[in-house]
């Protein structure tokens, strides 16, 4: 059996049991959902993360514009519809990450990380104050998961079924790419921009394509969680949401593995799920996890040295240009 | 009179480019001495505000509004200590990650220890009331801290450019091998340089209080402006930041008062129209270890 069918046969297995063991230790299959929901999006941004090498603040940006984007057009153009919507807000994002990716790709390194930053709190601003479009504080609610077929996807598990499914099309789209030659380009790009270029590759291509399946994944998820919710707030546009989804994907090994942001999804939904019911500082703890895991954990680190040996740290002699 | 009314709004809008700058000189400063970019930066600033607004019923408002940043500035020794001088040699992205899971843990000790609603400090009488100039109303107290602002710019620029404190620093701006072939550990800068940086922060929290709400996410906002800032500026250089802190603080204060509704947006088309013309920022040096 090969890596691959192995993690595709995994990622099945987990999908199938999610929701029954979610109810043994007494969580809902709305929580279950929500897990999936985010491996999407954590999906999504590993592909930028992981295997390309650049850090962006700007994913919960494409969520919530995917969730804004996917509950309009059903209001508006496409009443108790799902999947149209879905494909719908997923081509807006497409189109819009391309516009912004090939704005903000023209930096790199820390000053792209701080870009998207800057992106994510626009798009928070705008989504807080353009209260006709989006509902403002209020958050934009008043649409429902609507049919497939003849199925009715109000009932919790069939929702969460038509996302295990789509989680599981994404995890195996992804996982093509990732081994595909283009894959193995971002890896390249990742591990050395410069040699990349050298090799005739136009990095910048390659990277505009990669921020856009990136941000299409993730507002994909975003527009998921959207109907899971029947609410779309602003909020799941904000800096804080960019930064648990970064924390998630770091927690689970960055490009240790395709599964890895399962992993950290996992462990952050059980650790808010579990500590929110004795504390509600539950994000004080998730932080200081996250503080140590950045700095003691061996995969993170590793992976940073063998990148910084490019040329990157400040006190070292630097590697020649 | 309308010409009269635009300049008060200029007058504000260099009160806001103060605080602005602030927070984003020591932001700069730290970024182009130690690669490291600080995202808990806000969080010094959120801590600050808390502190002065503790402390000013015991010792008094000006008291406590200068010891707050000398608290802040010793707590910035063990935050150079423990966690950035890990990440020197590092990947700039790792002490991205570490800094943001810092302001996470900053704004949420907050909640815990102060709660979640907003605190407000009250304004000693002394510095109430305004100031007439010919036509123009000012706030006294906006005035006077201008000019704190202004004499903290100054000694930070004497600091830079007339000791030997400061050429070391510049050098390591420039070329940090350099120093360190001369024989001279840029390490014990570091702490001095987070100790200004930090301090620098908690000195707008503290002059800020008495004007705007205290919360436990008032470090997140400021921190994407002082970003915004910097960007614009270009980083690593200090007339840049100054620059486009004016920029920043007058275009704002100009908006609010003709285009409410784009105040918050006027600052990010600042930003992309910068960047577009001069992808540096406005006084940016290319520096190779921040774009790899």
């Amino acid at each position: 059996m090969s890596s691959k069918t192995r993690t595709l046969l995994t990622g099945a297995i987990v999908l199938c049991l999610l929701p029954f063991v979610f109810q043994a230790i007494g969580l809902t299959a709305t929580t279950a959902t929500m897990v999936v929901i985010l491996c999407i999006a954590t999906l999504g941004l590993n592909v930028l993360m992981g295997y390309t090498g650049l850090i962006s603040f700007g994913h919960a940006a494409w969520f919530g514009m995917g969730g804004y984007a996917a509950a309009l057009l059903q209001k508006n153009f496409l009443p108790d519809q799902l999947i149209l919507p879905v494909i719908g807000s997923m081509i807006i994002i497409a189109a819009m990450s391309a516009i912004v990716g090939w704005f903000i790709l023209r930096r790199r390194g820390v000053y792209f990380a701080l870009l998207t930053l800057a992106f994510t709190a626009l798009v928070y601003t705008v989504s807080y104050r353009w209260t006709a479009l989006t509902g403002g504080e209020d958050g934009l609610g008043g649409f429902t998961r609507g049919f497939i077929g003849p199925i009715d996807l109000a009932n919790n598990f069939t929702y969460y079924a038509v996302v295990a499914v789509i989680g599981f099309g994404v995890l195996y789209a992804l996982l093509r790419l990732v081994h595909s030659p283009f894959g193995t380009v971002l890896v390249a790009i990742r591990e050395n921009q410069l040699r990349a270029e050298f090799q005739g590759y136009d990095v910048q291509r390659y990277k505009l394509i990669a921020f856009v399946i990136s941000a299409t994944v993730t507002g994909l998820a975003g527009a998921l969680s959207g109907f899971l919710h029947y609410i779309v707030t602003a909020e799941s546009t904000s800096i804080e949401f960019s930064g648990e989804l970064m924390a998630m994907v770091v927690i689970g090994g960055m490009h240790a593995h395709i599964l890895g942001p399962g992993v950290g999804v996992l462990f952050y939904i059980l650790f808010r799920e579990l500590f929110s019911i004795t504390t509600s500082n539950w994000m004080f703890w998730f932080g200081l996890i996250f503080i140590a895991f950045v700095m003691y954990l061996p995969g993170v680190s590793s992976a940073s040295a063998r990148r910084s040996g490019a040329g990157s740290g400040r006190f070292r002699r630097k590697a020649p240009p | 009179m309308q010409l009269f009314f635009l300049f008060e709004q200029i007058v504000n809008g260099l009160v806001l480019a103060g605080y602005y700058l602030l927070i984003a000189l020591g932001l700069s400063m730290i970024f182009s001495v130690g690669g490291i970019v600080n995202l808990a930066h806000g969080g010094f600033y959120a801590l600050g505000a808390y502190l002065a607004v503790t402390l000013t019923p015991k010792l008094g408002f000006v008291p406590a509004v200068v010891a707050s940043p000398l608290l802040i500035a010793l707590l910035g020794i063990l935050f150079e200590r423990f966690i950035l001088q890990r990440f020197y040699r590092e990947d700039p992205i790792l002490s991205l990650l570490v800094t943001f899971g810092l302001a996470m843990v900053a704004e949420q000790a907050i909640r815990m220890i102060w709660g979640a609603s907003p605190l407000s400090q009250v304004l000693p009488s002394f510095l109430k009331g305004g100031v007439e100039i010919g036509p123009l109303l000012f706030s006294k107290y906006r005035l006077i801290m201008l000019g704190v602002v202004i004499a903290l710019l100054a000694s930070i620029w004497l600091l830079l450019n007339r000791t030997s404190f400061g050429r070391v620093i510049r050098a390591g701006i420039q070329n940090p091998d350099m120093v360190g072939a001369l024989g001279i550990r840029l390490q014990p800068y570091m702490t001095t340089v987070v100790m200004i940086g930090v301090g620098l922060a908690a000195v707008g929290g503290a002059l800020f209080s008495p004007i705007t709400t205290v919360h436990p996410a008032m470090g997140s906002e400021i921190l994407t402006i002082a970003f915004i800032v910097v960007i614009i500026g270009g980083l690593g250089s200090f007339w840049g930041v100054v620059l486009s802190a004016i920029l920043v603080g007058v275009v704002r204060s100009v908006t609010v008062q003709y285009v409410p509704a784009a105040a918050d947006a006027s600052m990010y088309i600042l930003m992309f129209l910068v960047l577009l013309l001069r992808p540096r920022g406005l006084l940016g040096e290319r520096m190779v270890k921040f774009e790899s």
